[in-house]
């Protein structure tokens, strides 16, 4: 079988009716924008849950006592030694950073009024590296590290009737059952996007926050930040083997957030089933044109065949013919659909006006976000080409069995 | 005209494979379609009612500030007064009236801010299902002193198991802190995790008691009929009670309200995604057609056939297959719809995940005349929309040429 000779006749082919050809591709081209479109914004809108929640909640990986995972409470609080300490730094490298917290429950008061509160102690520069936290910051200014101040959540101010500079009242419970109680001026307010922890955020120093709960300098957990899920994994193993014989353990933010994993699988498994729907009626529109191709040529075929073409060469040669021409739609489709995902990508569709309070709620910004993870256009390039595949099997089916006779006199 | 529609029609069976080809990728599009927008209206529907059932109700009574400040001494001026307005007032099927307070809620091992809501288990029988989320102990069990309902997460944070001791914080209505120990009677899981974090629920005297005033209530919780009567029944009573704060769902949650509303809006986006797919089908498809038959063309021009008529003839065939697509679609649609609607589509093995966002496991798809009517439309006109092109090319033929092709 001359396979170059076979190649070169498909090639030909294809070019010997141009229209035909640019038609199909350009079905193909167009599939391949709408699910790459589908799919990236599916995952960008997890990558965004995703970072909104590592950045504001519990950060890549957490070190923390082994009960502290089932009952975060103070008791469970530890002390990293020196040396340790220095080693996990040493790990960290300049892909991660590790930052200390207190994080307990109180009571806030104001002049008059008292609610529930969450004191989280912070070192304000790393929390700012974290998640930025200065740019919500509506009145006064960012704490510094050794301040015996607070800063509070602009409805926690307001449910308080405090102000800037008013003083703030907290009682609670401390290490070990101490009693924790200190009166704070308000250095800054801060509107923090997610509403339900504006409504009761009270920012401290680390160590005097440390001090307030009689703590001694001990955090509640320690956050590990990275810049990529690969290298918080690669150091969460690292830090496994420092922290071996003592009481406390790494756990990765999908340990933390089992139910954020479960949602996000959720979600995906209804996107993908979306876009299943989506390829099942491509699919038949490619088809449908296709189809029309094959017929088209039945004339043509019927020739060939007469004049001692093998039947299978001719299917060979249809295969071939199909195969590049959608070679060629999914390549244009991805080339194409790169300039159009890297724009939504910078330039995010804004949502509806009642729908943006309603994602803000959930402390996420109101944009559909886009995806340019390569993943993205290797799953829909091959997915496209695997339902290629399948369609060509009717022109190939078709040549092995057209009638020729009927065919020739047409 | 009917030699034009029966010319069509017959065009369509022509070339059957093609016919059917662009048929199936209409069904498809439209059941799926439907499919979706069932499930999603499902999704709404459930929500909505979870959270009516559960504790907001139709229509809420405060004390003119407290929305805004929450604060626990702003109790209902004269509740006697109240309760002889509700009387005799239409298409009401309850009302309780609730006692609340924002406090600390301590064990041994750690503490939390919680909303705590004192209730009268004979008035919230007739207004909400909350009593189905007990999984475990009992519901307020009067035999204890100071009985406390605490939600399953909260348990696991406090370390507390029924019978446990737990201190709540709050103040009192003369602005005064007070604590008391309660004994947790049992504990509930409800469908949306946020929920749970914050809410307990003690039995009304206790907290009254504590509170320092027998008759103090921050809420008044009335279940209506239908929730469209809402706004009107809200109308009628801030005109007899005008001193307090009277609120229809929708003011009261406006996340449920813009759930309600604009729920279909991703639906609308992923519509349009499979409409273009669709229309982009259809059209080369089409298109290709047209070339095929150029000669057949041709000739009907040749013979005389306006250039109008040969454009009308290529939509009106378009048009065919996709009424017939249409059809079939729907009738897939809905029959797979209606099979699911009775039994429930069960996704319980993403259970916890759709706790996280308030929805149940069971989802029972809903279908409103509406979006079964819009569906159609929207497929009808883009195939109508996708055979212009072909048609604009069809009459751009020359006669002459194209009966020598």
């Amino acid at each position: 079988m001359n396979w170059i000779l076979i190649f070169k006749l498909a090639w030909r082919n294809l070019w010997r009716n141009k229209r035909r050809t640019l038609i199909t591709a350009g079905s193909i081209l167009f599939a391949v924008i709408l699910a790459l479109l589908m799919d990236s914004m599916n995952l960008g809108s997890h990558e965004q849950i995703i970072s909104n929640s590592l950045r504001f909640g519990t950060g890549y990986l957490q070190i923390q006592d082994t009960a502290y995972f089932e009952t975060p409470s103070l008791d469970f609080a530890f002390d990293l030694d020196d040396h340790r300490e220095a080693a996990l730094n040493q790990l960290l490298g300049l892909h991660a950073y590790a930052v200390p917290r207190v994080e307990s429950f109180v009571l806030a008061a104001g002049e008059s009024e008292t609610r529930g509160a969450l004191v989280i102690g912070i070192i304000p520069e790393l929390e700012n590296r974290m998640n930025g936290f200065q740019n919500f910051l509506t009145e006064g200014e960012i704490l510094n590290d050794d301040d015996q101040m607070v800063m509070i959540g602009s409805g926690l101010a307001q449910r308080l009737s405090l102000s800037l500079h008013d003083t703030l009242v907290v009682i609670g419970q401390g290490y070990q059952g101490m009693q924790a109680a200190g009166k704070y001026p308000i250095k800054g307010i801060i509107s923090h996007p997610m509403e339900f922890l504006d409504n009761q955020l009270i920012y401290l120093p680390f160590e005097e926050a440390s001090w307030l709960f009689v703590m001694d300098g001990k955090a509640s957990h320690w956050l590990i930040m990275a810049d990529t899920d690969k290298n918080a994994l690669r150091v969460q193993q690292e830090i496994e083997k420092l922290l071996q014989g003592t009481e406390l353990q790494v756990l990765h933010w999908k340990d933390l957030q089992p139910d954020l994993v479960k949602a996000l699988a959720f979600d995906a498994v209804s996107g993908r089933i979306m876009q299943f729907i989506l390829y099942v009626v491509i699919a038949f529109g490619i088809f449908g044109t296709v189809l029309t191709m094959t017929l088209e040529r039945q004339k043509e075929f019927a020739i060939l065949v007469s004049l001692g073409m093998k039947r299978h060469i001719l299917a060979l040669q249809c295969f071939i013919e199909t195969i590049l021409i959608s070679i060629l739609g999914v390549g244009a489709g991805i080339v194409l659909g790169f300039p159009v995902l890297f724009y939504f990508n910078r330039n995010p569709i804004p949502l509806g006006e009642g729908l943006s309070d309603l994602v803000k709620e959930y402390g996420m910004e109101p944009f559909l976000p886009f995806s340019l993870a390569p993943t993205v256009f290797i799953f829909q390039g091959v997915t496209m080409l695997i339902l290629t595949l399948i369609i060509t099997t009717y022109p190939v089916w078709r040549s092995l069995t057209f009638p020729v006779l009927e065919n020739l006199r047409r | 005209m009917r030699t034009l529609l029966l010319l069509s029609w017959k065009n369509i069976w022509r070339n059957k494979g093609r016919s059917l080809a662009l048929m199936m990728a209409i069904i498809l599009g439209i059941a799926a379609g439907l499919l979706m927008f069932g499930l999603v209206a499902g999704l709404v529907m459930q929500r909505f009612n979870g959270l009516v059932e559960n504790h907001l109700s139709h229509i809420q009574i405060h004390h003119k500030d407290y929305l805004r400040e929450q604060e626990n001494k702003m109790i209902l001026p004269n509740p006697e007064q109240i309760r002889q307005g509700l009387e005799g007032l239409p298409n009401i099927k309850g009302y309780a009236f609730r006692t609340l307070s924002f406090g600390m809620l301590a064990s041994g091992y750690n503490s939390s801010g919680v909303k705590i809501t004192g209730i009268n288990k004979a008035e919230e029988e007739g207004i909400s299902k909350f009593k189905d989320n007990i999984i475990d102990g009992e519901y307020l069990d009067e035999s204890l002193r100071n009985p406390l309902l605490i939600s399953q997460r909260n348990a696991r944070k406090l370390r507390v198991q029924l019978g446990g001791r737990v201190v709540l914080t709050f103040q009192n209505l003369e602005g005064d802190l007070t604590s008391a120990a309660f004994r947790v009677s049992g504990i509930f899981r409800t469908s949306d995790s946020n929920f749970d974090d914050l809410n307990v629920y003690v039995n009304q005297a206790d907290l009254q008691e504590l509170l320092g005033e027998n008759e103090a209530y921050h809420q008044v919780a009335i279940l209506l009929d239908s929730r469209d009567e809402a706004e009107n029944i809200a109308g009628l009573l801030s005109e007899k009670l005008p001193e307090v704060d009277i609120r229809s769902w929708s003011a009261l949650s406006p996340e449920l309200r813009i759930l309600v509303e604009q729920g279909g809006f991703i639906m609308y986006i992923f519509m349009i995604i499979i409409l273009l797919g669709l229309s982009f089908g259809i059209l080369n498809t089409m298109l290709m057609a047209v070339f095929e038959r150029v000669q057949e063309l041709g000739m009907l021009m040749a013979i005389g056939m306006t250039k109008v008529k040969v454009a009308a003839m290529i939509v009106l065939e378009t048009t065919f297959i996709a009424l017939i697509g249409g059809v079939i679609g729907v009738i897939l649609g809905l029959g797979i719809h209606s099979l699911f609607a009775e039994e429930g589509l069960d996704l319980s093995g993403f259970a916890d995940a759709l706790a996280e966002f308030g929805y149940d496991a069971i989802i029972y798809p809903l279908l409103e005349a509406k979006d079964v009517g819009i569906t159609i439309i929207m497929v009808f006109i883009t195939a109508v929309l996708a055979a212009v092109i072909p048609a604009i090319r069809a009459v751009q033929l020359n006669p002459a040429e194209a009966v020598r092709k």
